[in-house]
């Protein structure tokens, strides 16, 4: 069973009790076959995984999940920021033991004694170390200087050597 | 995709975390390890596909003993 190593970046804009955050996420995840499907596990932030049937349809309900995550983080949240505070908690919540495996599967591909699935290897290969794993928590008022050159697609980077 | 109940989660939980909290939100279930860690995204319905219990138990660094509680995951 191969474990795939990947990156993602996500921009949201979340409203909550008399605030609008843009929240940007450059995060990691481990996507993997197992029982029959393909989960998808967080590792960056940790606390959230999906499946789907394919590693595509897991991704796409992961990245809903997160959002979803926001939604209730801000539903609770009186203020920015205690928003900001629940977001940044929510992705910097360690789970060391998901690192671990993220960080040999990255080794195992890098490699390349590693078979990759066809969906997997169709993804953009990046290497970890020009995505550095962040998120950054902003009150929309403070993005008033933002252009349409600061627009952020929905990206997923297959992590490999580049 | 092996499902497991919420109910098997509380008692897993009770055993494996005890002093857990869980809190019903909008979209998800959170849970409260006594350690201070929060799990954000326990789905909310009574059935749930495993790997999200097994996704939290490792990161409550709780595996090796929720597995005994439910095997599958």
């Amino acid at each position: 069973m191969s474990n795939y190593p990947v990156m993602f970046t996500f921009r949201d804009v979340v409203s909550g009790n008399g605030f609008l955050s843009g929240v940007t996420l450059g995060g990691r995840a481990l996507i993997i076959p197992e029982d029959g499907s393909w989960s998808i596990y967080g590792v960056r932030p940790a606390p959230i995984a999906e499946s789907g049937k394919t590693p595509l349809e897991a991704f796409a309900n992961f990245r809903n999940a997160y959002k979803n995550v926001l939604f209730d983080l801000a539903e609770d949240a009186e203020s920015f920021e205690e928003f900001k505070q629940k977001a940044e908690q929510f992705y910097s919540a360690p789970d060391p033991e998901e690192e671990g495996r993220w960080t040999e599967a990255f080794k195992a591909i890098r490699t390349g004694n590693v078979k990759i699935e066809e969906s997997i290897n169709n993804l953009p290969k990046e290497a970890p170390e020009n995505r550095p794993a962040f998120i950054s928590v902003l009150p929309v008022r403070e993005m008033s200087r933002c252009t349409a050159a600061d627009n952020v697609p929905d990206k997923l980077e297959f992590a490999a050597a580049a | 995709m092996a499902q497991a109940s919420i109910s098997e989660v509380e008692s897993m939980l009770a055993e494996c975390a005890p002093g857990s909290t869980i809190k019903m939100k909008t979209h998800f279930r959170h849970v409260y390890h006594p350690n201070g860690k929060v799990y954000t995204a326990l789905p909310k319905y009574d059935n749930m596909q495993v790997l999200h219990i097994r996704k939290m138990a490792r990161f409550f660094g709780i595996l090796e003993c929720a597995k005994k509680h439910i095997p599958s995951i």
